[in-house]
């Protein structure tokens, strides 16, 4: 029991920031939501060079406002595998001067990520107690890891393999639809702004010389809500 | 409603920041694709184009150094020797087993005239604005052709050598000499560009006995033949009439060597590997910095060798 009551403790300690704030949000809010969100991931800009759009999944927690009905806060889980293009994608290798034009090879491991989210959404009834406008912005971290293996025709091989963090940003428009007054279904695209983290400081516990790195990528989905 | 503006306008720049440069990666084709034109763009070599050669005792046209030539001769047992190809690369003039002057024509290997009036030749080639061909015959330089006014070697003994004339087609011409009782061959150039008429013993020190203008903008390469190695065993490329060593190259016997300034390249026939093959050096320093004498970038023709020697011209 003093087992329990220790692990409880330090959990409290260690995530006393989102419990005050879940504490805080809870004394004014009236009713709770959870979401299950299948969604599509499609990469956007350099991450589109190397991953193609696949599937993924949030799961999310709010509280509708005691006070103001049309806002919700709420805490989302999400997972997501961005697969690569190909096996292997093919590059040209310019080492400058006759003959100095090559073939190179590059392998990516699947982009593996586990977003948690902090989000707050409106709503605009459209036709009241039936379809609404939701729109949302959420920030988040997001922890991602994948490996990297890139050779050319002159020998020269780099093989990388990450795991870092990444501060994430969130936008997300759609649209909701209650079936009851219990269960609605919401269609929307959302798009995740993600900027790596870490320290530019070789020296650094947290040395990352991908900091300050830039993805991005959009996620139509159609989230299942049940409120209570 | 703000919270709207706010939304829009974050998923606006996103439109706008998933735009990025062009992907880096192809598929394997359009790499493979991609990486051999660029490589091949690169190559000083595969400039080199309109060559005409003797191999194996036939006429070849090469459009380009890298490409399949054109066979415009079917007789492997008559010997054929000093090939030259015509400013316009429309007639071709080689010597047949007899030493006279053949012409064919380059499109279909036509022949157009035997000069059995001729024999005897030292040394022939096309001028280089009209299809007038001129060959040093027994201290003579005669025409085929339209006659062109030049200076005719100078003769003081009927003992007396001329080994070598050329001339250009701007009035600069130069022939070797060996008078009678001199062991060496002195250089009588002359030019009404830059009106020149001087005669010289040697070259930056070194003695030379072959001499090729081999464009009209003052530049003309200088060869010494090496009787050993039965080949011109050095070639010194003068430019713009400053008489200094531009480009010189002496890694082995060449025959026939053919300069062309604009690419830098030399090319000639050469023994590699005990039989004759057509060879390409890039003395220039822009295309490939050479990191010295065993680093200079060359090209030899496998496809193509030839029992016999290679007898090659090059009109770009």
């Amino acid at each position: 029991m003093n087992r329990v009551c220790q692990h409880a403790h330090d959990w409290i300690k260690n995530y006393f920031f989102l419990v005050s704030l879940f504490f805080y949000i809870d004394s004014i809010a009236q009713e709770n939501v959870l979401s299950i969100s299948p969604e599509y991931n499609i990469p956007l800009g350099k991450l589109a060079w190397s991953y193609k759009a696949s599937p993924g999944i949030q799961l999310k927690y709010s509280l509708v406002a005691r006070k103001n009905r049309n806002f919700q806060s709420g805490l989302s889980f999400g997972y997501t595998a961005l697969q690569p293009l190909a096996d292997t994608l093919y590059y040209v290798v310019d080492r400058g001067g006759v003959g100095g034009v090559g073939i190179g090879t590059a392998t990516f491991s699947p982009f593996k990520m586990i977003q948690i989210t902090g989000t707050m959404n409106f709503e605009f009834p459209v036709v009241k107690k039936k379809l609404s406008i939701n729109l949302g912005l959420g920030i988040g971290i997001i922890y991602g890891s994948r490996e990297m293996i890139f050779e050319d025709s002159f020998g020269a091989i780099d093989d990388s393999a990450e795991t870092v963090g990444w501060a994430s940003m969130v936008s997300k428009a759609g649209l909701e639809y209650k079936i009851t007054n219990n269960f609605s279904l919401s269609p929307y695209i959302s798009y995740t702004f993600m900027i790596q983290t870490g320290n530019t400081d070789s020296n650094a516990i947290d040395y990352n010389p991908g900091t300050g790195a830039i993805s991005n990528f959009y996620s139509p989905g159609m989230s299942i809500s049940y409120s209570f | 409603m703000r919270a709207l503006k706010i939304v829009v306008s974050i998923l606006i720049l996103s439109l706008v920041n998933g735009c990025t440069d062009e992907s880096p990666f192809l598929s394997k084709a359009e790499a493979y694709e991609l990486s051999n034109e660029l490589n091949l763009n690169r190559d000083p070599f595969h400039k080199v184009k309109n060559f005409a050669a003797i191999i194996n005792n036939d006429v070849y046209y090469f459009h380009r150094l890298d490409s399949v030539p054109k066979r415009l001769t079917n007789s492997p047992s008559a010997v054929k020797t000093n090939i030259k190809l015509s400013f316009d690369k429309k007639q071709i003039a080689y010597l047949n087993g007899a030493g006279h002057p053949v012409i064919i024509r380059t499109d279909n290997g036509q022949i157009l005239q035997t000069l059995t009036q001729f024999s005897f030749i030292d040394q022939m080639d096309w001028a280089k604005d009209r299809l007038t061909l001129y060959m040093l015959s027994d201290n003579v330089v005669n025409f085929y052709g339209e006659s062109i006014e030049i200076i005719q070697p100078v003769i003081n003994h009927p003992w007396d050598e001329v080994k070598s004339f050329s001339m250009n087609s701007i009035g600069d011409q130069g022939y070797y000499k060996r008078n009678y009782g001199d062991f060496f061959k002195r250089l009588k150039y002359h030019s009404t560009v830059k009106g020149i008429d001087e005669e010289y013993l040697n070259f930056e020190g070194d003695l030379y006995d072959y001499i090729d203008f081999y464009d009209n903008n003052g530049n003309f390469l200088i060869g010494s033949y090496d009787a050993f190695q039965d080949g011109i065993g050095k070639v010194v490329c003068v430019q713009n009439y400053d008489f200094f060593p531009a480009y010189e190259w002496d890694a082995e016997p060449m025959n026939t060597p053919e300069f062309n300034a604009e690419l830098e390249i030399l090319l000639y026939g050469t023994m590699e590997e005990n039989v004759h093959k057509i060879k390409g050096v890039y003395l220039g320093t822009s295309a490939y910095p050479s990191q010295g004498y065993y680093d200079i970038l060359t090209n030899v023709v496998e496809d193509y060798p030839s029992t016999t020697p290679i007898y090659l011209d090059w009109v770009q």
